[in-house]
C-alpha cells in the first residue's frame, strides 16, 4: 500500500478495490454451491490454493484450523457414506472374507455428496481467507460506504475483519492455558475435541465482552457516530483497473461454469 | 488559579445489578493544569471514577448514578459523549483493546475524523503529534504489530489528535517496562508543561510520577480517604511490602542443590522471528527465580517453552526425563503457569468450580478442603458460588493464582503477576510465595518491576532481544552463602 498525498491533501491509497475482492468472493461463493460436477469443485479448489502460492499468499494463517477442517471433513465424509444409501451401489468397505462379512455398502450417491460437500466447505474457506488477510478493513468500509452503505453498518462489519487475527490468537492463547491446567485439548482424539469445545467458550465470551466494551469506549469516546457523516482521510476509489479486474474475474468465472 | 474544567458534587454510583455503591459521597474539582495521580486499592473505584470524569457514565455504562457531574460548567447528562471527549480523553489500561484501526495513521486520524474536521487540519495533527510523541516511523505500521509501548504511544496519540484539555491514563505503567516508562514520563510531562494540559494517573504505584504531580487522591471503598497537593502518603513500594519481602529473604534453601530443570540450548522461532536464541540454564529445586528483561525480550515465551506449551529447538529435562515427552496437559500437575490475562484462564461457571477445575482434570479426589483454604487467604471465601467473570481485575488475579495453588506443582511459572495489583495483592502472591519456598517448591517470575524483583528473588535471570544476557545470585542469596 503506498500513501499519496495530493496537492489538495487529498490522501489516496492505491490498491484493488476491497469491494471487488468481496465481489469475487460472492461470485465464486455462489458458483461453488452451484456446481454439482466433483472435478469442477475440485480444480477449483486447487486453482484458489494455486493462487496462494503464486501470490505469495501464506498458507500458515490457515494452519491452526488445518486439523480442525480435516476432522470435520472426515466427520463430514462418514457420516454421507454411512447413512445415504441411494445410487449404484459401489463396494464394501468391509469385504467378505469367508462366512465373515461383507459389512458397511458403500453407494454412489453417499460418496459423492460427501466429497462435494468437503470441497464446497474447504473452497468457501480457502476463499474467504483470501479476502480476510489481504484485505484492510478500513478500506472496506469506506467502499461500502460509496455503495451509500450508513458508516456505521460499515465500520462494523469492518471491524470484524480487524479483530478476525486478534480472536485467532486470543483462542490460541485460551487452549495454551487449558494445557496448562491438564485439560487434554488434542484435537486428534475425541475426548479431546469435546473438551476444546466445552471449554474454550466460556474463556473467549469473557475476553470478548470486555473487548467489546474497551472498543465501544475507545470508538465512542473519539466521537464515532455523532455525526450522520464522517470526514475520510483516505479515500478508496474504484478505478478502471478495478473495472477490468471485475471483468476479467466475472467472465473467467462464467466460463468455468458453462465449460 | 486556573479554571475548574471538571466538578463532581456529592457523587454517588452503582453499577447495575450490583447492591452496593461503587463510588460514594465524591467532590472533586479538576483545574486545568493539574497533575494527578489518583491511587488505592484494586476495586476501590479508581477506574469508575475515571469512567465518570471522561463521561462514559452515564453515557456508554449503565447504572445509578446520583449528584452532580458538570464538564466546564455544563452538566454530564446535557452534553453528548462526543462533546465530553473533546475535553477529556481516556487511554486504557490495555491499549490493545483500544486500538480499532488497521493502521497507526488510521487509528490517530480515526478521531478527528469521527468529528468532520477537515483532511489538512487532520494531517497537521498528525503530522505534530507523531513529531512529539517520536512515532513518525511508526505512522504506516500495522496496528497489530506494534509493541506494548509503541501500543500505547498510539492509543495516547490518538487520544492527543482530539486536543483533549484533560487526559487521563488508566494504570499507564503496567504493561511498560523501565525505559518505556521514562519515555512516557517525559512526554506526559512536557504536555502537561508546554500546553497546560491536565494529566490524571490512575496508579497502584504513585511514586513512579512523584517529580511531576501536583496532587495525589486516595480512594478506599469508594470514597475519597486523601486528597493533597503535596505527595506526603506517597510512599516507596520497597517500603510498603517491607514486611513480606524481609520474611521471604528470612527463608533459606534447600540444603542440598538438584537442578530440577536443565534447559539445553533452546532455540524458538515463530514465523521469520527468532524468539529466543541459544538459551540454557539449570533451575535449581525450592528457590525463586526472577526473568527480566525489557518487552518483547523473550520472557513470556521462555515461561511457555518451559510449561510445555509452544514448540522449541533444543532440550529440557524435568527430574531427568526430556519434556517433549511428556504431553503439556500431563505436565501442568508437576509445572503451573498463571498468565498474564485473567480472562483467558477462567474456565468454569462458579468461582469454587474454577479452582477445582484442575484437580478435576488430574483426578486428585482430596482438594476441597485445600480449595477452601486457599479460598479464605485469598478473600474469595465469599464469592464461592459467584461467576468468576464478576470478580475486580485483582479478585480474578488471585483466583487464577489459587486455581494452580490448589495441585501446588513443583515448579510454579507467574507470567507479570504483579501488573495493576494494589499492595494487598501482591503481599498475598509474595505471601504464595513464601509458602511455596517453605515447601521447597520452586518458583519463576517473569516482572518489569525490577526492584522488587530483585529484593526477595533467589537468583536473577536477564533476557535481552532473545538471549539470555546473564544469571546471577541476588544480594540476599549471596550474604546466605
Amino acid at each position: 500500500m503506498s500513501l499519496v498525498i495530493d496537492e489538495d491533501s487529498k490522501v489516496v491509497v492505491r490498491e484493488t478495490n476491497p469491494l471487488v475482492k468481496f465481489l469475487f468472493v460472492i461470485l465464486l461463493s455462489v458458483l461453488l454451491f452451484n456446481l454439482y460436477n466433483l472435478v469442477k469443485v475440485y480444480s477449483m479448489l486447487i486453482l484458489v490454493l494455486a493462487y496462494y502460492k503464486v501470490g505469495k499468499f501464506p498458507y500458515n494463517v490457515a494452519k491452526p484450523r488445518i486439523r480442525m477442517m480435516t476432522i470435520f471433513c472426515i466427520f463430514i465424509l462418514i457420516v454421507q457414506v454411512l447413512f445415504v444409501h441411494e445410487g449404484e451401489f459401489l463396494f464394501y468397505l468391509i469385504p467378505a472374507i469367508g462366512f465373515f462379512g461383507p459389512f458397511i455398502p458403500i453407494y454412489e450417491t453417499g460418496l459423492f455428496i460427501g466429497l462435494l460437500i468437503i470441497g464446497r466447505f474447504i473452497g468457501i474457506i480457502a476463499i474467504s481467507w483470501v479476502f480476510i488477510n489481504s484485505t484492510n478493513p478500513f478500506s472496506f468500509a469506506r467502499s461500502l460506504i460509496k455503495l451509500k452503505i450508513p458508516y456505521r453498518i460499515a465500520y462494523t462489519m469492518s471491524l470484524s475483519l480487524r479483530f478476525a487475527p486478534v480472536f485467532t490468537i486470543e483462542t490460541n492463547i485460551i487452549q495454551k492455558a487449558q494445557n496448562a491446567r491438564g485439560l487434554n485439548t488434542n484435537p486428534n482424539t475425541f475426548l479431546g475435541l469435546v473438551n476444546l469445545l466445552r471449554y474454550t467458550l466460556i474463556p473467549l465470551i469473557g475476553s470478548t465482552l470486555e473487548r467489546i466494551k474497551d472498543i465501544t469506549i475507545s470508538m465512542e469516546g473519539r466521537g464515532f457516530g455523532c455525526y450522520s457523516e464522517r470526514t475520510y482521510l483516505f479515500e478508496t476509489h474504484f478505478y478502471l483497473k478495478d473495472l477490468l479486474k471485475l471483468s476479467i474475474g466475472t467472465l473467467l468465472i462464467w466460463i468455468f461454469w458453462i465449460i | 488559579m486556573d479554571s475548574v474544567l471538571i466538578e463532581l458534587e456529592n457523587v454517588n454510583f452503582s453499577y447495575l445489578n450490583r447492591p452496593s455503591r461503587t463510588l460514594k459521597d465524591i467532590n472533586l474539582k479538576i483545574y486545568q493544569g493539574e497533575y494527578i495521580v489518583i491511587t488505592g486499592e484494586s476495586g476501590g473505584g479508581k477506574s469508575t471514577l475515571a469512567m465518570i470524569l471522561a463521561g462514559f457514565i452515564p453515557h456508554i455504562i449503565a447504572g445509578t448514578l446520583e449528584g452532580s457531574v458538570l464538564h466546564q460548567g455544563i452538566s454530564s447528562n446535557m452534553l453528548y459523549i462526543s462533546e465530553i471527549s473533546q475535553l477529556v480523553g481516556l487511554v486504557q489500561q490495555d491499549p490493545e483493546n483500544q486500538l480499532v484501526c488497521p493502521t497507526v495513521i488510521d487509528e490517530i486520524a480515526f478521531g478527528p475524523e469521527n468529528l468532520m474536521i477537515n483532511k489538512t487540519e487532520i494531517i497537521t495533527r498528525i503530522e505534530h503529534i507523531s513529531n512529539k510523541l517520536e512515532m513518525v516511523h511508526l505512522l504506516q505500521r500495522s496496528t497489530n504489530r506494534l509493541s506494548g509501548g509503541e501500543k500505547q504511544k498510539t492509543a495516547i496519540a490518538s487520544i492527543l489528535a482530539m486536543n483533549p484539555k484533560v487526559l487521563i491514563l488508566d494504570e499507564p505503567s503496567a504493561f511498560l517496562d523501565v525505559p518505556s516508562i521514562k519515555n512516557l514520563l517525559r512526554i506526559l510531562k512536557e504536555l502537561n508543561k508546554s500546553q497546560n494540559m491536565t494529566i490524571i494517573i490512575l496508579e497502584h504505584r504513585p511514586e513512579l510520577f512523584r517529580n511531576s504531580l501536583t496532587r495525589t487522591i486516595e480512594l478506599k471503598n469508594g470514597g475519597i480517604i486523601r486528597d493533597s497537593s503535596n505527595e506526603l502518603f506517597i510512599k516507596q513500594e520497597l517500603k510498603i511490602l517491607e514486611e513480606e519481602i524481609t520474611r521471604l529473604n528470612n527463608l533459606k534453601g534447600p540444603e542440598t542443590l538438584t537442578d530440577i530443570l536443565e534447559i539445553e540450548n533452546i532455540n524458538v522461532f515463530y514465523q521469520k522471528f527468532h524468539i529466543l536464541r541459544n538459551i540454557s540454564l539449570k533451575i535449581k529445586k525450592g528457590y525463586i527465580y526472577g526473568i527480566i528483561g525489557r518487552n518483547g525480550a523473550g520472557k513470556s515465551t521462555f515461561l511457555q517453552v518451559l510449561a510445555n506449551l509452544i514448540s522449541y529447538n533444543g532440550n529440557i529435562f524435568f527430574r531427568g526425563v526430556n519434556l517433549k515427552n511428556i504431553p503439556s496437559h500431563k505436565l501442568a500437575k508437576e509445572i503451573g503457569i498463571v498468565f498474564q490475562n485473567p480472562n483467558h484462564q477462567i474456565f468454569e461457571k462458579t468461582v469454587i468450580d474454577e479452582v477445582l477445575f484442575a484437580p478435576r482434570n488430574f483426578k486428585i479426589s482430596q482438594a476441597h478442603k485445600s480449595a477452601d483454604i486457599l479460598l479464605q487467604q485469598a478473600t474469595l471465601e465469599k464469592y464461592r458460588q459467584f461467576s468468576p467473570f464478576s470478580l475486580s481485575y485483582g479478585e480474578k488475579r488471585r483466583l487464577n493464582l489459587a486455581s494452580v495453588e490448589v495441585y501446588e506443582p513443583e515448579i510454579l511459572l507467574l507470567d507479570e503477576p504483579f501488573i495493576g495489583q494494589s499492595y494487598d495483592n501482591i503481599k498475598y502472591i509474595l505471601e504464595r510465595i513464601k509458602r511455596r519456598k517453605e515447601k521447597q517448591l520452586t518458583t519463576i517470575i517473569v516482572s518489569h518491576r525490577i526492584s522488587l524483583l530483585e529484593s526477595f528473588s533467589d537468583y536473577l535471570v536477564l533476557f535481552k532481544k532473545g538471549f539470555l544476557q546473564k544469571w546471577y545470585a541476588s544480594k540476599q542469596r549471596e550474604e546466605e552463602k
